[in-house]
């Protein structure tokens, strides 16, 4: 196992020496995840909201705006809101003053928006104090009084209309919680794929160069060889996938549902991945014939396997198409995880599918090397 | 013997490109097979070292039957391939290490050896810097050095100079002329036969996949009977002198020309004195001599009919 353990280590070395590697392990995907996310990502809107002493609206206000699913922040004063604002943490900040008019701010692009938003929630929060207001006016009575009143009569009043509603089937797409979840999955199975398929070229090298050759001629067998080049590019492919979750979880906030299922869906793509970059490598003659075949193979498994647009939009046929690619599968599980809260249980199809991929290629990737090995 | 080759035979299709090839290796000798591209000295070398099979004969490495599947006589041998079987990616210390490692060594002992390795083959102040910044000749000291990072009881070397400017190649040589001193035993193909004539104790001469000759050089020279050849240079009358040269029982002939006095002779370096002797007693300048004695080029030419470069 020391002979498998230093081949492995020494090709992830290599490959990590080679500094355009560096940029398209670690920075192109979360390139690609940031902007997937800015662009076609949907997000609660985050309303910061500043309560002055005095101000009797700031709790209907906040009810209301947590009942349509905005996330109300407690911000200590203005400036500091204004601040978040201007730095895009919060998209809009809601001043309520014990005298004067609630006053709010937003950045231009979203202030129309934020706006109504703000002024309609104002609207029904603020209801009940104008009514005891015009009570106490009209009437004669304290401010207190009315208001106790009106609150009374709100509570008595039955409901006028019962809405039931009931969902039928499975939503379209599950529920997200930030905006970058479901381009981290994508951009996940996407570039395991594509390293892997990359990592062929070094094999490739290897054998080109004569150090697969040289290497037997120690006392290391063919199989030891073979264990350790297979387990060197196991080990890239989980280098780029737990980069990819590591960095989206921290930089991103991406849930990614229970670790534990995502970890056994990382293991099998990442050996499916292998075997598809050993076989490559295995049956090109040349660094550029299998980086050409590869990014090919890489893009056109990735896209009808729903690791560029979801699968969810494509035609019945094309999800037909969809689930012959390892992508797809890997994605379905992913999203069962993130998405719809499930755990290893209910992906137990999809790991059984991506690990019969990985020992096919596996195995074909083995055969075929080992004639170029094995003397 | 620290290896013997018994007629080994290897065909690929109709292609026999190695022929009944026998030769053994004592330990601490060094034995050169010499060729030229194509001859099958490649094919030779990688049966040896149990990475390629053989369609016939045996290869015993120390007395033990050496075949593709032998994993534990490989450490006895240190193979020097003839391509750069280096990653350009790492340090040469790197590559060291991943090679000894590859060899069962570890911890200090791999260190110590390593840094020995670099020592000889004076890559030490260049140890951390990648190989794909390093010369053609410094790369392929580094081939070497790999190749001996385990301190095989034989080392094989093919063609290691291939390619390689003529001071690196001086230094390869002068490391294969020291490890063979502290008692090493060396296989080594080339097809430079001055290397062949320097470094190797006994030659075998390879053409077509056949051994077609073998013995120190001394022998091989003898075994075709060539002659050494002294050219003396005189501004003097050399005819008169031509019939008193030829009279002399060591000479075969003798003839001048254009100021150069031509003779063929037995042991021209020992006889030398008593030709010069007569030019003295003629009382005729001598303005240069020159002795060229047969070399393994001769004997390869003797034998194919064709020059060794061909």
């Amino acid at each position: 196992m020391g002979k498998v353990f230093s081949i492995a280590t020494m090709e992830l070395r290599r490959w990590l020496r080679e500094r355009s590697n560096i940029f398209f392990v670690f920075v192109f995907p979360i390139l690609m995840v940031l902007m997937i996310g800015l662009m076609f990502g949907s997000s609660n809107l985050r309303i910061g909201v500043v309560v002055e002493p005095g101000d009797r609206l700031g709790p209907e206000l906040i009810d209301d705006l947590d009942r349509q699913g905005i996330e109300v922040v407690a911000i200590s004063s203005t400036e500091a809101g204004v601040t978040a604002v201007e730095r895009g943490e919060l998209e809009g900040l809601l001043v309520l003053e014990s005298s004067g008019s609630p006053r709010f701010a937003a950045r231009p692009d979203t202030a129309a928006e934020i706006g109504t938003l703000l002024e309609a929630s104002l609207a029904r929060a603020s209801i009940q104090y104008r009514v005891a207001d015009l009570m106490a006016e009209r009437l004669e009575l304290d401010s207190a009084q009315s208001l106790t009143i009106v609150n009374r009569a709100a509570a008595m009043s039955p409901p006028l209309v019962t809405v039931e509603s009931e969902t039928v089937g499975s939503a379209l797409f599950g529920e997200a919680e930030t905006r970058f979840d479901l381009g981290a999955s994508q951009q996940l199975v996407l570039f395991v794929f594509l390293t892997s398929l990359a990592s062929s070229g070094q094999l490739i090298l290897s054998r080109k160069l004569g150090v697969i050759r040289r290497m037997t001629a120690t006392p290391t067998s063919s199989l030891t060889v073979l264990l350790g080049e297979t387990a060197g590019r196991y080990l890239i492919a989980l280098v780029q996938a737990l980069f990819i979750v590591g960095a989206t979880m921290f930089l991103f906030g991406v849930n990614w549902g229970s670790l534990f299922g995502v970890g056994w869906i990382i293991a099998l793509f990442c050996l499916v991945g292998t075997g598809a970059g050993m076989l490559l490598g295995s049956i090109s003659s040349n660094e550029e014939q299998a980086s050409g075949v590869g990014v090919m193979l890489a893009l056109g498994l990735a896209a009808p396997g729903g690791a560029m647009v979801p699968a969810e939009i494509f035609s019945n046929t094309m999800r037909t198409v969809a689930k012959l690619t390892p992508h797809s599968w890997a994605l379905q599980g992913l999203g069962e995880l993130q998405f719809r809260g499930g755990g290893v249980g209910d992906i137990m199809a999809e790991l059984a599918v991506l690990a019969t991929f990985a020992v096919v290629l596996l195995l074909a990737a083995t055969l075929s090397l080992r004639r170029n090995i094995t003397p | 013997m620290i290896l013997e080759c018994k007629s080994i035979r290897k065909r690929f299709g109709d292609h026999t490109v190695v022929d009944d090839v026998s030769f053994y290796i004592a330990p601490g000798e060094t034995y050169g097979l010499l060729g030229p591209n194509g001859a099958g000295k490649t094919t030779t070398i990688s049966i040896v070292c149990g990475l390629l099979g053989k369609d016939g004969g045996e290869v015993l490495i120390k007395g033990q039957q050496m075949n593709t599947g032998t994993v534990s006589l490989r450490s006895a041998i240190g193979y020097v391939p003839q391509e750069i079987a280096l990653y350009p990616e790492l340090s040469a210390r790197e590559n060291l290490v991943f090679f000894g490692r590859l060899q069962g060594f570890k911890g200090p002992q791999l260190k110590r050896r390593v840094d020995e390795v670099l020592d000889v083959i004076g890559l030490a102040d260049r140890a951390d810097d990648l190989v794909a910044e390093f010369s053609g000749g410094m790369t392929r000291r580094l081939n070497i050095g790999v190749g001996m990072t385990h301190r095989p009881e034989l080392l094989i070397l093919d063609e290691p100079t291939v390619g390689v400017d003529p001071q690196s190649r001086n230094a390869i040589l002068g490391a294969v002329e020291r490890l063979a001193t502290e008692g090493m035993a060396v296989l080594y193909t080339t097809h430079y036969m001055e290397e062949a004539e320097r470094l190797c104790n006994r030659v075998g001469i390879i053409d077509h996949g056949s051994v077609i000759a073998e013995g120190t050089q001394r022998d091989l020279v003898r075994q075709i009977g060539q002659l050494d050849r002294v050219t003396i240079e005189s501004p003097g009358a050399l005819s008169p002198l031509v019939e008193q040269i030829e009279a002399l029982t060591f000479v075969s002939t003798a003839s001048a020309k254009e100021g150069q006095l031509r003779v063929l002779l037995r042991d021209g370096g020992r006889n030398l004195t008593r030709i010069l002797h007569l030019f003295e007693d003629n009382d005729v300048e001598v303005r240069g001599v020159q002795i060229d004695v047969p070399d393994l080029e001769a004997v390869f030419l003797h034998l194919t009919g064709r020059a060794l470069r061909d």
